[in-house]
């Protein structure tokens, strides 16, 4: 019996006149890794940005864990195990790759600045410390984690923003377009790691993204989204066959 | 004549330093809100205030952290009432409100107060004399710009090493993102202004310690020149507004030993006109890339 981690129901979020999505309805089971695919502007990002909390949605229910959080606040949604990257990475630019990791530690952390000037947290520092070092020895970023998160190349940053969204200990990892301006082989690699890293932390993942190969590789499970509106939704197979979304893609022929 | 240089460049580091920790007030809080928080010369005004009444009731030892903490109070809740219910509108807004509260502390502080300059009680310890250099001048003159580099140095410190300056640092980057990070902004934002307020109030005691009284306005025109010290510095900037602090202080001062003590507060705002024109950015200030 599978439980849900995340459930949309009909959520829909307006900004003034414009209807960005339109009664929205999706879940998400645990250890499942679920697409939302569509043409630009079809509200993806949008629903990310209900999800963790930077908009409310103006309309519907967002369940995580089966509690509702629709109008807590981003810092708490992480809190409750919610993280997130972004279609535009969005790194600590001037600080350093090891720093970017250590931030999103500190959520787990206890300590405050009384602690710190008299250093009495070092033991839970220390692990805190170790833990980030792992996180970024396992994607090989150890060797630069004193360089400025800005100086490292595109594909480097985009691996870090995953590793800094997995250190705040998520059960829902949402990823925005992590395969964006990377090569076939590089997406190849994304992909094999996404599915480890599901199985590593137990994760369920929700991701947007643009290269078919990747989500239909990857996906259990496909929505597909057009002008806010929920068109199709099933298993990778089902979606590549669906004619609503063949028509969102490609367009409508005269003669169809 | 030599002489006299000598003292008046003494005087002019001892007020550059007390420049300096408030100009850091004015640069924390830009770099995190994006805010020039005019109210800050007004919460070192109050600062004086405090320190008047508290001295007057306890030992000045006692009376010293309490005007600390009086003052982060007050910052605090500042704060809370005047920029945070702001945090989504124009940032036009919130620096209107800024100078709404500096006007309301200044006319808080007559109405209470009244216009009437109070004496600034004397601390003692401050005013031991000293001979440096063959100039006579006292302990507060010495410590001053030495405690304002102590401070610069705790303050980096705790940005490169504390979770509460990691955090600072990453608001200041990109809020939005350190808040899916798990940074608690309010609490961020108030800790800034816990630190900024703390300076503020160190920088008023040892400012004032060599003035003889505080009234309603003292803090308008000290206010204004840290606010061009930080800006000369670089706004954004925490050396760049200890550097900045010093220069003000120094090149008044001079300015008054040569004879022109009509025009060095003109100077200031000169300094000010000179590097907007040509340095906007100040001169360690982080180049003007403004967020989409």
């Amino acid at each position: 019996m599978s439980e849900n981690v995340l459930k949309l129901s009909s959520m829909s979020m307006q900004f003034g006149g414009v209807v960005a999505i339109d009664s929205l309805n999706l879940l998400i089971n645990k250890k499942e890794i679920v697409a939302i695919i569509g043409p630009n502007g079809a509200g993806k990002t949008t629903a990310f940005n209900c999800i963790t909390g930077i908009y409310t949605p103006t309309n519907g229910v967002i369940e995580f864990c089966g509690e509702k959080i629709n109008s807590v606040k981003p810092e708490y949604i992480t809190k409750k195990g919610i993280s997130r990257t972004f279609q535009n990475i969005r790194l600590f630019k001037e600080l350093s790759v090891f720093e970017n990791v250590l931030i999103a530690m500190h959520l787990r952390n206890k300590s405050n600045l009384f602690f710190e000037l008299f250093m009495l947290n070092v033991i839970e520092n220390k692990k805190m410390i170790d833990e980030a070092y792992e996180l970024l020895d396992s994607q090989n970023l150890l060797q630069y984690k004193d360089d400025i998160s800005s100086s490292l190349p595109y594909g480097l940053q985009r691996k870090l923003e995953i590793v800094r969204a997995l250190a705040t200990k998520p059960k829902l990892l949402l990823l925005d377009e992590p395969a964006a301006g990377m090569n076939p082989q590089e997406t190849m690699e994304l992909t094999e790691y996404i599915g480890k890293i599901r199985d590593k932390y137990d994760l369920s993942i929700l991701l947007i993204e643009h290269h078919m190969d990747l989500v239909m590789d990857i996906s259990d499970r496909v929505y597909v989204l057009d002008f806010g509106k929920l068109i199709a939704e099933g298993t990778t197979k089902e979606i590549q066959n669906n004619e609503k979304v063949i028509k969102a893609y490609l367009g409508e022929s005269d003669n169809a | 004549m030599n002489l006299n240089l000598l003292e008046q460049a003494m005087i002019g580091i001892s007020i550059g330093g007390a420049y300096a920790l408030i100009a850091i007030g004015y640069t924390l809080v830009y770099g995190i809100l994006r805010l020039i928080n005019f109210a800050h010369g007004d919460i070192f005004m109050m600062a004086g205030y405090f320190m008047i009444f508290c001295a007057s009731i306890l030992p000045i030892y006692v009376a010293i952290p309490i005007t600390i903490i009086e003052t982060c109070i007050l910052g605090v809740l500042i704060e809370k009432v005047a920029y945070k219910p702001l945090r989504e509108a124009p940032r036009m807004s919130i620096m209107i409100s800024a100078i709404g509260v500096s006007y309301l502390l200044q006319n808080l502080a007559t109405y209470l107060f009244t216009a009437i300059p109070i004496q600034y009680p004397r601390i003692e310890f401050l005013k031991t004399p000293i001979t440096l250099f063959g100039v006579l001048t006292n302990l507060a003159n010495i410590i001053t710009p030495i405690i304002a580099i102590l401070l610069v140095l705790f303050l980096i410190w705790i940005l490169k090493n504390t979770k509460v300056g990691l955090s600072m640092r990453a608001v200041s980057r990109d809020y939005e993102a350190a808040s899916l990070m798990g940074v608690k902004i309010n609490k961020t934002i108030s800790w800034t202004f816990i630190i900024g307020s703390s300076l503020a109030a160190i920088g008023s005691i040892l400012y004032f310690s060599n003035r003889s009284a505080v009234f309603p306005y003292s803090g308008s025109l000290p206010g204004l020149k840290c606010f061009v010290a930080a800006v000369f510095g670089g706004i954004g900037s925490i050396p760049g507004a200890l550097i900045g602090g010093f220069f003000i202080g120094i090149c008044e001062n001079l300015i008054k030993s040569a004879g022109y003590s009509t025009f060095s507060d003109a100077f200031t705002f000169v300094v000010l006109i000179i590097m907007l024109l040509f340095r906007p950015t100040g001169l360690f200030g982080e180049k003007l890339i403004e967020k989409v």
